[in-house]
Protein backbone atom coordinates (compact mmCIF):
# COMPACT_ATOMS: atom_id res chain seq x y z
CA UNK A 1 0.00 0.00 0.00
CA UNK A 2 1.56 3.38 -0.70
CA UNK A 3 -0.03 6.78 0.68
CA UNK A 4 1.10 10.29 -1.03
CA UNK A 5 0.58 13.71 0.09
CA UNK A 6 1.76 17.23 -1.46
CA UNK A 7 3.36 18.86 1.53
CA UNK A 8 2.85 22.69 0.55
CA UNK A 9 5.98 25.32 1.17
CA UNK A 10 5.87 27.11 4.00
CA UNK A 11 1.93 26.62 5.13
CA UNK A 12 2.46 26.56 8.98
CA UNK A 13 -0.87 26.09 9.59
CA UNK A 14 -0.88 22.71 7.67
CA UNK A 15 2.11 22.20 9.45
CA UNK A 16 2.59 18.04 10.59
CA UNK A 17 -0.60 17.16 8.57
CA UNK A 18 1.21 14.44 6.66
CA UNK A 19 2.69 13.00 9.80
CA UNK A 20 -0.89 13.20 11.71
CA UNK A 21 -2.37 11.17 9.26
CA UNK A 22 0.30 8.31 8.77
CA UNK A 23 0.18 7.96 12.68
CA UNK A 24 -3.36 7.53 11.82
CA UNK A 25 -2.57 4.76 9.92
CA UNK A 26 0.18 3.08 12.04
CA UNK A 27 -1.81 3.09 14.50
CA UNK A 28 -4.54 1.01 12.34
CA UNK A 29 -1.94 -1.35 11.73
CA UNK A 30 -0.81 -2.11 15.09
CA UNK A 31 2.55 -1.49 14.59
CA UNK A 32 4.87 -1.11 17.80
CA UNK A 33 4.66 1.76 20.06
CA UNK A 34 8.82 2.46 19.82
CA UNK A 35 8.47 1.90 15.60
CA UNK A 36 5.48 4.38 15.01
CA UNK A 37 7.29 6.99 17.50
CA UNK A 38 10.36 6.79 15.32
CA UNK A 39 8.47 6.87 12.09
CA UNK A 40 6.45 9.85 13.47
CA UNK A 41 9.57 11.81 14.48
CA UNK A 42 11.27 11.08 11.29
CA UNK A 43 8.51 12.18 8.82
CA UNK A 44 7.90 15.50 10.74
CA UNK A 45 11.16 16.29 10.62
CA UNK A 46 10.67 15.70 7.01
CA UNK A 47 7.65 17.08 6.37
CA UNK A 48 9.14 20.74 7.54
CA UNK A 49 12.06 20.55 6.12
CA UNK A 50 10.16 20.16 2.26
CA UNK A 51 7.98 22.67 3.92
CA UNK A 52 10.43 25.22 4.79
CA UNK A 53 13.35 24.83 2.71
CA UNK A 54 12.20 22.66 -0.29
CA UNK A 55 9.87 24.97 -1.25
CA UNK A 56 6.85 22.12 -1.47
CA UNK A 57 7.07 18.56 -2.48
CA UNK A 58 5.40 15.70 -1.56
CA UNK A 59 5.94 12.95 0.61
CA UNK A 60 5.44 8.81 -0.48
CA UNK A 61 5.15 6.42 2.27
CA UNK A 62 4.85 2.40 1.19
CA UNK A 63 4.03 -0.23 3.52
CA UNK A 64 5.56 -3.58 3.17
CA UNK A 65 5.04 -7.09 5.39
CA UNK A 66 8.78 -6.68 6.05
CA UNK A 67 9.12 -2.52 6.15
CA UNK A 68 7.65 1.04 5.55
CA UNK A 69 9.64 3.04 3.16
CA UNK A 70 9.23 7.06 2.69
CA UNK A 71 10.36 8.76 -0.17
CA UNK A 72 10.37 12.62 0.47
CA UNK A 73 10.84 14.93 -2.99
CA UNK A 74 11.09 18.44 -3.31
CA UNK A 75 12.07 20.40 -6.49
CA UNK A 76 13.59 23.32 -3.96
CA UNK A 77 16.89 24.87 -4.26
CA UNK A 78 19.00 21.52 -3.04
CA UNK A 79 21.42 21.02 -0.23
CA UNK A 80 24.78 21.81 -1.79
CA UNK A 81 27.14 20.04 0.70
CA UNK A 82 24.91 17.12 2.41
CA UNK A 83 27.52 16.19 5.07
CA UNK A 84 27.34 19.56 6.44
CA UNK A 85 23.64 19.75 6.35
CA UNK A 86 23.77 16.25 7.96
CA UNK A 87 25.78 17.92 10.88
CA UNK A 88 24.04 18.89 14.42
CA UNK A 89 23.24 22.00 14.70
CA UNK A 90 23.71 23.28 11.32
CA UNK A 91 20.98 25.40 9.83
CA UNK A 92 20.38 27.82 6.87
CA UNK A 93 16.46 28.40 8.22
CA UNK A 94 15.74 32.43 8.40
CA UNK A 95 15.28 34.73 11.60
CA UNK A 96 11.71 34.31 11.37
CA UNK A 97 11.74 30.61 10.69
CA UNK A 98 13.61 30.05 13.78
CA UNK A 99 11.41 32.18 15.68
CA UNK A 100 8.50 29.87 14.86
CA UNK A 101 10.75 26.92 16.74
CA UNK A 102 12.47 25.75 14.34
CA UNK A 103 15.72 25.81 12.88
CA UNK A 104 17.82 23.75 15.04
CA UNK A 105 19.56 21.96 12.35
CA UNK A 106 18.26 18.82 14.28
CA UNK A 107 15.61 17.50 12.22
CA UNK A 108 18.08 15.63 9.72
CA UNK A 109 20.32 14.47 12.42
CA UNK A 110 16.92 13.03 14.27
CA UNK A 111 15.94 11.84 11.14
CA UNK A 112 19.11 9.53 10.65
CA UNK A 113 18.80 8.49 14.24
CA UNK A 114 15.34 6.49 13.61
CA UNK A 115 15.51 5.39 10.21
CA UNK A 116 16.88 1.90 10.00
CA UNK A 117 18.50 2.89 6.77
CA UNK A 118 18.44 6.70 4.73
CA UNK A 119 20.01 8.63 1.98
CA UNK A 120 19.84 12.07 0.74
CA UNK A 121 20.37 13.18 -2.65
CA UNK A 122 20.38 16.36 -4.01
CA UNK A 123 21.48 18.51 -6.50
CA UNK A 124 21.55 22.77 -6.33
CA UNK A 125 18.98 24.17 -7.78
CA UNK A 126 17.00 21.17 -8.86
CA UNK A 127 16.12 19.76 -5.70
CA UNK A 128 16.17 16.93 -2.73
CA UNK A 129 14.86 13.38 -2.00
CA UNK A 130 15.80 11.74 0.96
CA UNK A 131 15.00 7.78 1.44
CA UNK A 132 13.86 6.33 4.70
CA UNK A 133 13.29 2.82 5.63
CA UNK A 134 11.82 1.15 8.95
CA UNK A 135 12.60 -2.23 9.07
CA UNK A 136 9.17 -4.10 10.54
CA UNK A 137 10.09 -6.84 13.52
CA UNK A 138 13.86 -6.39 13.32
CA UNK A 139 15.48 -5.83 16.89
CA UNK A 140 17.81 -2.53 16.48
CA UNK A 141 21.09 -2.11 18.09
CA UNK A 142 21.99 0.53 20.56
CA UNK B 1 -22.79 -0.02 30.89
CA UNK B 2 -23.28 -3.09 29.40
CA UNK B 3 -20.43 -5.14 28.03
CA UNK B 4 -17.03 -5.79 30.03
CA UNK B 5 -15.88 -2.45 30.26
CA UNK B 6 -17.22 -0.07 32.85
CA UNK B 7 -17.88 3.33 31.50
CA UNK B 8 -19.80 6.35 33.25
CA UNK B 9 -20.67 7.84 30.37
CA UNK B 10 -23.80 6.54 28.14
CA UNK B 11 -26.18 7.20 25.76
CA UNK B 12 -30.15 7.40 26.61
CA UNK B 13 -31.46 6.03 23.73
CA UNK B 14 -35.03 7.55 23.78
CA UNK B 15 -33.95 11.42 23.84
CA UNK B 16 -31.09 10.62 21.01
CA UNK B 17 -32.73 12.14 18.10
CA UNK B 18 -29.52 10.71 15.81
CA UNK B 19 -28.32 14.34 14.65
CA UNK B 20 -24.52 12.87 14.59
CA UNK B 21 -23.36 16.24 16.95
CA UNK B 22 -22.07 14.07 19.34
CA UNK B 23 -20.17 12.17 16.73
CA UNK B 24 -17.99 14.58 15.19
CA UNK B 25 -16.99 15.98 19.05
CA UNK B 26 -15.21 12.59 20.01
CA UNK B 27 -12.05 12.76 20.45
CA UNK B 28 -11.42 9.33 19.28
CA UNK B 29 -14.04 8.60 16.77
CA UNK B 30 -15.60 6.48 19.56
CA UNK B 31 -19.64 7.17 18.58
CA UNK B 32 -21.14 6.14 15.06
CA UNK B 33 -25.17 6.78 14.07
CA UNK B 34 -26.76 3.96 13.00
CA UNK B 35 -30.21 3.23 12.14
CA UNK B 36 -30.74 6.72 13.39
CA UNK B 37 -29.64 6.41 17.13
CA UNK B 38 -25.86 7.09 18.50
CA UNK B 39 -23.96 3.88 19.52
CA UNK B 40 -20.65 4.08 21.38
CA UNK B 41 -17.78 1.97 21.00
CA UNK B 42 -16.46 0.94 24.27
CA UNK B 43 -12.95 -0.16 23.93
CA UNK B 44 -12.63 3.79 21.92
CA UNK B 45 -14.82 5.85 24.60
CA UNK B 46 -12.28 7.68 27.48
CA UNK B 47 -15.35 8.89 29.37
CA UNK B 48 -14.30 12.62 28.50
CA UNK B 49 -18.10 13.74 28.21
CA UNK B 50 -17.15 15.98 25.50
CA UNK B 51 -20.25 14.34 24.10
CA UNK B 52 -22.25 15.27 27.20
CA UNK B 53 -21.59 18.90 26.50
CA UNK B 54 -22.17 18.36 22.49
CA UNK B 55 -25.76 16.90 22.55
CA UNK B 56 -28.24 19.46 22.15
CA UNK B 57 -30.82 16.81 23.37
CA UNK B 58 -29.48 15.48 26.55
CA UNK B 59 -28.95 12.54 25.33
CA UNK B 60 -25.71 11.72 26.54
CA UNK B 61 -25.53 11.09 30.33
CA UNK B 62 -23.11 9.63 33.06
CA UNK B 63 -23.67 7.51 35.43
CA UNK B 64 -22.40 7.43 39.44
CA UNK B 65 -23.63 6.04 42.89
CA UNK B 66 -26.73 6.84 44.22
CA UNK B 67 -26.62 8.77 47.62
CA UNK B 68 -28.63 5.94 48.81
CA UNK B 69 -25.15 3.23 49.11
CA UNK B 70 -23.84 5.68 52.04
CA UNK B 71 -26.70 3.74 54.18
CA UNK B 72 -24.75 0.37 54.20
CA UNK B 73 -21.55 2.04 56.31
CA UNK B 74 -21.34 3.01 59.81
CA UNK B 75 -18.51 5.70 59.22
CA UNK B 76 -18.85 7.47 56.69
CA UNK B 77 -16.46 9.75 54.77
CA UNK B 78 -17.08 12.34 52.16
CA UNK B 79 -13.57 13.05 50.16
CA UNK B 80 -14.44 15.88 48.20
CA UNK B 81 -12.29 16.28 44.90
CA UNK B 82 -10.94 19.96 45.66
CA UNK B 83 -13.16 21.55 43.19
CA UNK B 84 -16.21 20.29 44.92
CA UNK B 85 -15.28 24.00 46.71
CA UNK B 86 -15.63 26.13 44.19
CA UNK B 87 -19.12 25.22 43.52
CA UNK B 88 -21.07 27.09 46.31
CA UNK B 89 -18.81 30.58 45.90
CA UNK B 90 -17.23 32.70 48.05
CA UNK B 91 -19.59 33.18 50.70
CA UNK B 92 -19.29 29.08 51.75
CA UNK B 93 -15.75 28.68 52.51
CA UNK B 94 -14.72 25.10 52.75
CA UNK B 95 -15.05 24.99 56.91
CA UNK B 96 -18.63 25.88 56.11
CA UNK B 97 -18.78 23.21 53.12
CA UNK B 98 -17.26 20.75 55.12
CA UNK B 99 -20.08 21.42 58.29
CA UNK B 100 -22.49 20.76 55.35
CA UNK B 101 -21.30 17.48 54.32
CA UNK B 102 -21.41 16.19 57.67
CA UNK B 103 -24.99 17.66 58.06
CA UNK B 104 -26.27 15.33 55.16
CA UNK B 105 -25.04 12.56 56.50
CA UNK B 106 -21.52 11.96 56.75
CA UNK B 107 -19.24 11.38 59.77
CA UNK B 108 -15.94 12.58 58.47
CA UNK B 109 -14.52 14.51 55.40
CA UNK B 110 -11.25 13.70 54.32
CA UNK B 111 -10.15 16.18 51.47
CA UNK B 112 -8.64 15.03 48.17
CA UNK B 113 -6.50 17.98 48.42
CA UNK B 114 -4.41 16.16 50.80
CA UNK B 115 -3.61 13.66 48.43
CA UNK B 116 -2.98 16.51 45.99
CA UNK B 117 -0.40 18.19 48.05
CA UNK B 118 1.31 14.71 49.17
CA UNK B 119 1.70 14.45 45.29
CA UNK B 120 2.91 17.63 44.89
CA UNK B 121 5.43 16.57 46.84
CA UNK B 122 6.39 13.50 45.70
CA UNK B 123 6.00 14.57 42.21
CA UNK B 124 8.70 17.58 42.62
CA UNK B 125 11.21 15.25 43.70
CA UNK B 126 10.41 12.50 40.73
CA UNK B 127 10.90 15.25 38.70
CA UNK B 128 14.34 15.95 39.32
CA UNK B 129 15.41 12.44 38.41
CA UNK B 130 16.18 11.01 35.35
CA UNK B 131 12.81 10.45 33.27
CA UNK B 132 11.57 11.25 30.17
CA UNK B 133 10.76 14.96 29.16
CA UNK B 134 8.12 16.00 28.98
CA UNK B 135 6.32 14.76 31.91
CA UNK B 136 2.95 14.88 31.48
CA UNK B 137 0.49 14.95 34.67
CA UNK B 138 -1.89 11.95 34.75
CA UNK B 139 -4.04 13.62 37.43
CA UNK B 140 -6.83 14.06 34.55
CA UNK B 141 -7.64 10.18 33.82
CA UNK B 142 -8.81 11.42 30.39
CA UNK B 143 -5.67 12.16 29.48
CA UNK B 144 -4.23 9.16 30.16
CA UNK B 145 -6.47 6.86 28.41
CA UNK B 146 -6.13 9.16 25.60
CA UNK B 147 -2.97 8.81 25.32
CA UNK B 148 -3.14 4.72 25.64
CA UNK B 149 -5.50 5.13 23.09
CA UNK B 150 -3.70 7.67 20.63
CA UNK B 151 -0.56 8.23 21.83
CA UNK B 152 0.87 5.05 23.24
CA UNK B 153 4.28 6.16 22.92
CA UNK B 154 3.81 8.80 25.42
CA UNK B 155 2.86 6.38 27.89
CA UNK B 156 6.84 6.77 29.40
CA UNK B 157 5.97 10.80 29.68
CA UNK B 158 3.01 10.10 31.91
CA UNK B 159 4.17 10.83 35.81
CA UNK B 160 3.73 7.15 37.27
CA UNK B 161 1.91 8.33 40.39
CA UNK B 162 -1.85 7.24 41.68
CA UNK B 163 -3.82 9.45 41.30
CA UNK B 164 -4.61 12.22 44.52
CA UNK B 165 -7.88 10.46 45.37
CA UNK B 166 -6.88 7.15 45.98
CA UNK B 167 -3.47 8.86 47.56
CA UNK B 168 -5.95 10.70 50.10
CA UNK B 169 -8.65 7.29 50.66
CA UNK B 170 -5.27 4.71 51.79
CA UNK B 171 -4.10 7.60 54.00
CA UNK B 172 -7.58 7.75 55.51
CA UNK B 173 -7.77 4.43 55.92
CA UNK B 174 -4.75 3.55 57.70
CA UNK B 175 -6.02 6.08 59.65
CA UNK B 176 -8.56 4.67 60.52
CA UNK B 177 -7.37 1.17 61.25
CA UNK B 178 -4.98 2.90 64.04
CA UNK B 179 -8.17 4.77 65.69
CA UNK B 180 -9.34 2.52 68.56
CA UNK B 181 -12.98 4.22 68.19
CA UNK B 182 -13.28 2.83 64.42
CA UNK B 183 -12.37 -0.60 65.42
CA UNK B 184 -15.75 -3.12 64.40
CA UNK B 185 -17.08 -0.66 62.10
CA UNK B 186 -17.52 -0.49 58.73
CA UNK B 187 -15.77 2.44 56.90
CA UNK B 188 -17.30 4.01 53.43
CA UNK B 189 -15.33 6.00 51.43
CA UNK B 190 -16.97 8.13 48.91
CA UNK B 191 -15.62 9.79 46.09
CA UNK B 192 -17.35 13.23 45.40
CA UNK B 193 -16.45 14.04 41.50
CA UNK B 194 -17.48 16.35 39.06
CA UNK B 195 -15.83 14.03 36.09
CA UNK B 196 -17.17 11.22 34.52
CA UNK B 197 -13.49 9.61 33.87
CA UNK B 198 -13.07 9.77 36.98
CA UNK B 199 -16.16 7.58 37.76
CA UNK B 200 -14.81 4.94 35.34
CA UNK B 201 -11.13 5.33 37.17
CA UNK B 202 -12.12 4.30 40.23
CA UNK B 203 -14.24 1.42 38.44
CA UNK B 204 -11.67 0.27 36.64
CA UNK B 205 -8.20 1.95 38.51
CA UNK B 206 -5.45 2.37 35.68
CA UNK B 207 -1.64 1.85 37.97
CA UNK B 208 -3.19 0.10 40.42
CA UNK B 209 -5.23 -2.95 41.06
CA UNK B 210 -8.49 -1.80 43.20
CA UNK B 211 -9.35 1.43 44.64
CA UNK B 212 -10.20 2.10 48.30
CA UNK B 213 -12.91 4.06 47.56
CA UNK B 214 -16.19 2.57 48.26
CA UNK B 215 -18.57 4.57 45.94
CA UNK B 216 -18.56 7.68 43.33
CA UNK B 217 -20.90 10.58 44.21
CA UNK B 218 -21.44 13.34 41.28
CA UNK B 219 -21.24 17.16 42.32
CA UNK B 220 -24.69 17.35 40.50
CA UNK B 221 -26.20 14.63 43.01
CA UNK B 222 -24.68 16.06 46.09
CA UNK B 223 -25.03 19.78 45.03
CA UNK B 224 -28.96 20.43 46.49
CA UNK B 225 -28.74 18.74 49.84
CA UNK B 226 -25.11 20.46 50.23
CA UNK B 227 -26.93 23.74 49.48
CA UNK B 228 -30.02 23.42 51.33
CA UNK B 229 -27.53 22.08 54.30
CA UNK B 230 -25.14 25.61 54.20
CA UNK B 231 -28.51 26.89 55.25
CA UNK B 232 -28.46 25.32 58.56
CA UNK B 233 -26.47 24.93 61.83
CA UNK B 234 -24.20 22.32 61.96
CA UNK B 235 -24.61 19.06 63.80
CA UNK B 236 -22.78 18.51 66.71
CA UNK B 237 -20.22 15.37 66.85
CA UNK B 238 -21.61 12.27 68.84
CA UNK B 239 -19.53 11.59 71.90
CA UNK B 240 -17.18 8.79 71.13
CA UNK B 241 -17.33 9.51 67.16
CA UNK B 242 -13.98 9.21 65.69
CA UNK B 243 -12.33 12.30 65.19
CA UNK B 244 -10.56 13.15 61.30
CA UNK B 245 -10.33 16.71 61.82
CA UNK B 246 -10.11 18.61 58.81
CA UNK B 247 -6.88 19.16 57.64
CA UNK B 248 -5.74 22.78 57.02
CA UNK B 249 -2.80 24.51 55.13
CA UNK B 250 -4.05 22.27 52.00
CA UNK B 251 -4.07 25.61 49.39
CA UNK B 252 -1.38 23.99 46.61
CA UNK B 253 -3.58 20.67 46.86
CA UNK B 254 -6.67 23.12 46.31
CA UNK B 255 -5.38 24.59 43.62
CA UNK B 256 -5.61 21.60 41.36
CA UNK B 257 -8.88 21.99 41.33
CA UNK B 258 -8.16 24.47 37.66
CA UNK B 259 -6.03 24.69 35.40
CA UNK B 260 -3.17 26.08 36.35
CA UNK B 261 -3.49 24.65 39.65
CA UNK B 262 -0.99 22.14 39.61
CA UNK B 263 1.87 24.13 38.48
CA UNK B 264 1.70 26.74 40.89
CA UNK B 265 2.03 23.96 43.42
CA UNK B 266 5.07 22.40 41.46
CA UNK B 267 6.73 25.25 40.89
CA UNK B 268 8.77 23.76 38.05
CA UNK B 269 10.49 26.46 35.96
CA UNK B 270 9.25 26.73 32.04
CA UNK B 271 6.35 23.94 33.03
CA UNK B 272 3.27 24.26 30.52
CA UNK B 273 0.02 23.92 31.64
CA UNK B 274 -3.11 22.79 28.72
CA UNK B 275 -6.43 22.79 29.39
CA UNK B 276 -9.58 21.77 26.96
CA UNK B 277 -9.31 18.32 25.19
CA UNK B 278 -8.27 19.94 21.36
CA UNK B 279 -5.72 21.69 22.97
CA UNK B 280 -4.48 18.87 24.81
CA UNK B 281 -4.25 16.60 21.67
CA UNK B 282 -2.59 19.67 19.72
CA UNK B 283 0.03 19.61 22.57
CA UNK B 284 -0.25 15.67 22.60
CA UNK B 285 0.65 15.38 19.17
CA UNK B 286 3.53 17.77 19.07
CA UNK B 287 5.27 15.74 21.88
CA UNK B 288 4.80 12.48 19.68
CA UNK B 289 6.67 14.37 16.87
CA UNK B 290 9.38 14.59 19.17
CA UNK B 291 9.07 18.44 19.96
CA UNK B 292 8.66 20.12 23.11
CA UNK B 293 11.56 18.02 24.72
CA UNK B 294 13.09 20.52 26.48
CA UNK B 295 9.87 21.60 28.26
CA UNK B 296 10.24 19.82 31.56
CA UNK B 297 6.71 19.25 32.99
CA UNK B 298 3.15 19.61 31.35
CA UNK B 299 0.13 19.81 33.43
CA UNK B 300 -2.77 18.37 30.72
CA UNK B 301 -6.33 18.58 31.44
CA UNK B 302 -8.99 17.26 29.39
CA UNK B 303 -12.20 20.40 30.44
CA UNK B 304 -11.91 23.41 29.96
CA UNK B 305 -10.66 25.39 32.74
CA UNK B 306 -9.98 22.25 34.84
CA UNK B 307 -11.86 20.38 37.03
CA UNK B 308 -14.51 22.78 38.09
CA UNK B 309 -15.48 22.35 34.01
CA UNK B 310 -16.01 18.72 34.43
CA UNK B 311 -19.37 17.25 33.17
CA UNK B 312 -20.77 16.59 36.23
CA UNK B 313 -19.95 19.90 37.68
CA UNK B 314 -23.11 22.33 38.85
CA UNK B 315 -21.41 25.68 38.86
CA UNK B 316 -20.31 28.07 35.78
CA UNK B 317 -16.74 27.05 35.46
CA UNK B 318 -14.99 31.03 35.45
CA UNK B 319 -17.19 31.33 38.65
CA UNK B 320 -15.78 28.39 40.34
CA UNK B 321 -12.45 28.66 38.81
CA UNK B 322 -12.55 32.27 40.59
CA UNK B 323 -13.73 30.60 43.56
CA UNK B 324 -11.11 28.50 43.63
CA UNK B 325 -8.44 31.13 43.54
CA UNK B 326 -9.14 33.09 46.42
CA UNK B 327 -9.71 29.06 48.63
CA UNK B 328 -6.37 28.55 47.50
CA UNK B 329 -4.63 31.71 48.43
CA UNK B 330 -6.52 31.45 52.07
CA UNK B 331 -5.99 28.05 52.42
CA UNK B 332 -1.89 28.67 51.78
CA UNK B 333 -2.01 30.47 54.92
CA UNK B 334 -3.95 28.36 57.12
CA UNK B 335 -2.84 25.94 60.10
CA UNK B 336 -1.77 22.41 59.97
CA UNK B 337 -4.27 20.58 61.93
CA UNK B 338 -2.78 19.50 65.51
CA UNK B 339 -3.09 16.08 64.80
CA UNK B 340 -0.25 13.39 64.81
CA UNK B 341 0.74 12.70 61.27
CA UNK B 342 -1.71 15.19 59.42
CA UNK B 343 0.73 16.74 58.33
CA UNK B 344 1.16 16.24 54.43
CA UNK B 345 4.44 14.58 52.87
CA UNK B 346 6.62 12.87 54.34
CA UNK B 347 9.97 11.27 53.25
CA UNK B 348 9.06 8.09 52.03
CA UNK B 349 5.84 9.30 50.18
CA UNK B 350 6.88 9.27 46.68
CA UNK B 351 7.93 5.55 47.08
CA UNK B 352 4.39 4.73 48.35
CA UNK B 353 2.22 6.49 45.60
CA UNK B 354 4.45 5.08 42.45
CA UNK B 355 1.91 3.00 39.86
CA UNK B 356 1.58 -0.36 41.17
CA UNK B 357 0.21 -1.90 37.25
CA UNK B 358 1.85 -1.24 34.16
CA UNK B 359 -0.53 1.37 32.15
CA UNK B 360 -0.47 -0.55 28.63
CA UNK B 361 -1.28 1.08 25.24
CA UNK B 362 -4.98 0.70 24.49
CA UNK B 363 -5.03 -0.83 20.41
CA UNK B 364 -8.78 0.11 19.80
CA UNK B 365 -7.50 1.83 16.71
CA UNK B 366 -6.57 -1.54 15.42
CA UNK B 367 -8.17 -2.83 12.32
CA UNK B 368 -6.67 -6.58 12.71
CA UNK B 369 -4.43 -7.63 15.61
CA UNK B 370 -2.88 -10.15 12.26
CA UNK B 371 -0.58 -7.17 10.76
CA UNK B 372 -0.75 -8.63 7.38
CA UNK B 373 -4.50 -8.59 7.38
CA UNK B 374 -4.34 -4.74 8.40
CA UNK B 375 -1.85 -4.12 6.19
CA UNK B 376 -4.99 -5.50 3.44
CA UNK B 377 -7.31 -3.87 5.15
CA UNK B 378 -5.79 -0.26 5.18
CA UNK B 379 -5.38 -0.82 1.60
CA UNK B 380 -9.01 -1.57 0.84
CA UNK B 381 -9.98 1.45 3.43
CA UNK B 382 -7.63 3.69 1.10
CA UNK B 383 -9.57 3.24 -2.02
CA UNK B 384 -13.09 3.30 -0.76
CA UNK B 385 -12.16 6.63 1.00
CA UNK B 386 -10.87 7.87 -1.97
CA UNK B 387 -14.25 7.11 -3.86
CA UNK B 388 -16.03 9.05 -0.60
CA UNK B 389 -16.46 12.69 -1.70
CA UNK B 390 -14.28 14.21 0.98
CA UNK B 391 -16.87 16.58 2.55
CA UNK B 392 -16.45 15.04 6.08
CA UNK B 393 -20.26 15.53 6.12
CA UNK B 394 -21.07 13.23 8.91
CA UNK B 395 -24.50 12.45 7.49
CA UNK B 396 -23.54 8.68 7.12
CA UNK B 397 -23.12 8.34 10.81
CA UNK B 398 -19.73 8.46 11.07
CA UNK B 399 -16.94 11.47 12.22
CA UNK B 400 -15.55 11.95 8.64
CA UNK B 401 -15.74 9.97 5.29
CA UNK B 402 -11.93 7.99 6.16
CA UNK B 403 -13.93 6.77 9.53
CA UNK B 404 -16.70 5.42 7.00
CA UNK B 405 -14.04 3.98 4.94
CA UNK B 406 -13.01 2.43 8.20
CA UNK B 407 -16.22 0.65 9.16
CA UNK B 408 -16.62 -0.52 5.61
CA UNK B 409 -13.57 -2.70 5.53
CA UNK B 410 -14.64 -3.55 9.43
CA UNK B 411 -17.72 -4.61 7.68
CA UNK B 412 -19.20 -2.36 10.22
CA UNK B 413 -21.48 -0.12 7.90
CA UNK B 414 -21.75 0.17 3.53
CA UNK B 415 -20.20 1.91 1.20
CA UNK B 416 -24.16 3.16 0.01
CA UNK B 417 -24.59 4.78 3.63
CA UNK B 418 -22.82 7.98 2.03
CA UNK B 419 -26.08 9.65 0.64
CA UNK B 420 -24.35 12.14 -1.06
CA UNK B 421 -22.09 9.65 -3.11
CA UNK B 422 -25.58 7.64 -3.72
CA UNK B 423 -26.49 11.52 -5.43
CA UNK B 424 -23.89 12.10 -7.12
CA UNK B 425 -23.77 8.71 -8.90
CA UNK B 426 -27.46 8.91 -9.64
CA UNK B 427 -27.14 12.36 -11.43
CA UNK B 428 -24.30 10.71 -13.37
CA UNK B 429 -26.60 7.33 -14.07
CA UNK B 430 -29.74 7.53 -13.42
CA UNK B 431 -30.69 3.75 -13.93
CA UNK B 432 -28.35 2.67 -11.52
CA UNK B 433 -27.88 3.87 -8.24
CA UNK B 434 -26.23 2.85 -5.52
CA UNK B 435 -23.83 0.56 -7.21
CA UNK B 436 -20.84 -0.03 -5.71
CA UNK B 437 -17.19 0.61 -6.22
CA UNK B 438 -15.14 -2.75 -7.33
CA UNK B 439 -12.72 -3.16 -4.62
N1 LIG C 1 14.61 19.74 1.52
C1 LIG C 1 15.62 20.61 1.66
N2 LIG C 1 15.92 21.48 0.68
C2 LIG C 1 16.94 22.35 0.82
N3 LIG C 1 17.70 22.42 1.94
C3 LIG C 1 17.45 21.59 2.94
C4 LIG C 1 16.41 20.64 2.86
N4 LIG C 1 16.40 19.93 4.02
C5 LIG C 1 17.39 20.42 4.78
N5 LIG C 1 18.04 21.41 4.14
C6 LIG C 1 19.21 22.17 4.62
O1 LIG C 1 19.83 21.44 5.65
C7 LIG C 1 19.85 22.21 6.84
C8 LIG C 1 19.74 21.30 8.03
O2 LIG C 1 18.45 20.69 8.05
P1 LIG C 1 17.86 20.17 9.41
O3 LIG C 1 16.52 19.63 9.18
O4 LIG C 1 18.88 19.29 10.05
O5 LIG C 1 17.80 21.50 10.30
P2 LIG C 1 16.78 22.72 10.18
O6 LIG C 1 15.63 22.35 9.33
O7 LIG C 1 17.55 23.91 9.76
O8 LIG C 1 16.34 22.90 11.68
P3 LIG C 1 15.33 21.94 12.47
O9 LIG C 1 15.07 20.75 11.61
O10 LIG C 1 16.05 21.58 13.74
O11 LIG C 1 14.12 22.77 12.69
C9 LIG C 1 18.74 23.19 6.68
O12 LIG C 1 18.91 24.35 7.47
C10 LIG C 1 18.82 23.51 5.19
O13 LIG C 1 19.84 24.38 4.93
S1 LIG D 1 -25.78 14.75 19.71
FE1 LIG D 1 -25.51 12.51 19.51
S2 LIG D 1 -26.66 11.64 21.25
FE2 LIG D 1 -27.34 13.78 21.04
S3 LIG D 1 -29.18 13.62 19.73
FE3 LIG D 1 -27.45 14.03 18.35
S4 LIG D 1 -26.75 11.96 17.71
FE4 LIG D 1 -28.08 11.66 19.51
S1 LIG E 1 -17.30 10.27 26.56
FE1 LIG E 1 -15.77 11.14 25.17
S2 LIG E 1 -14.74 9.35 24.30
FE2 LIG E 1 -16.68 8.60 25.19
S3 LIG E 1 -18.12 8.64 23.47
FE3 LIG E 1 -18.35 10.61 24.58
S4 LIG E 1 -16.98 12.00 23.47
FE4 LIG E 1 -16.37 9.92 22.87
MG1 LIG F 1 14.57 20.57 9.68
Amino acid sequence: MKLTYSIPSMDFSAAGKASTDVKKTLAQLGLDRDLVKRIAVAMYEGEMNIAIHGGGGTAEIEFSPDRIDILLVDRGPGIADIALAMTEGFSTASEEVRSMGFGAGMGLPNMKRNADEMTVESRVGEGTSVRMRFLLGAARCA
Amino acid sequence: MSGTVFHSVYLDAGRCVGCTTCVRRCPTEAIRVRDGVAHITEERCIDCGECIRACPKGAKKSVSDPLVLMDGYDIRVALPAPSFYGQFGMDSPPRRVFDALRAIGFDEVFDVAWGAKVLTDAISAFGRGEVARPLVSSACPVVVRLIQLRFPSLIENLVPFLPPVEVAARELRARLAADPSAAGHRVGTFFISPCTSKVTAIKAPLGYADSQVDAVFSFQDIYAPVRKALKTTPRQARPGEPALPRIGGLGSGFGWARSDGELEALEIPGAVSVDGIENVIALLEAIDNGKLADIPYIEALACPGGCVGGPMAVENPHVARTTMKAITRAEYGAAEAATPGAEAGGANASKDLRWEAEVLPRPAMVLDRDMGRALAMAERLETIAASLPGLDCGACGAPDCRALAEDVVKGCAKVDDCIVRIREMSARAPSTPGETPKI
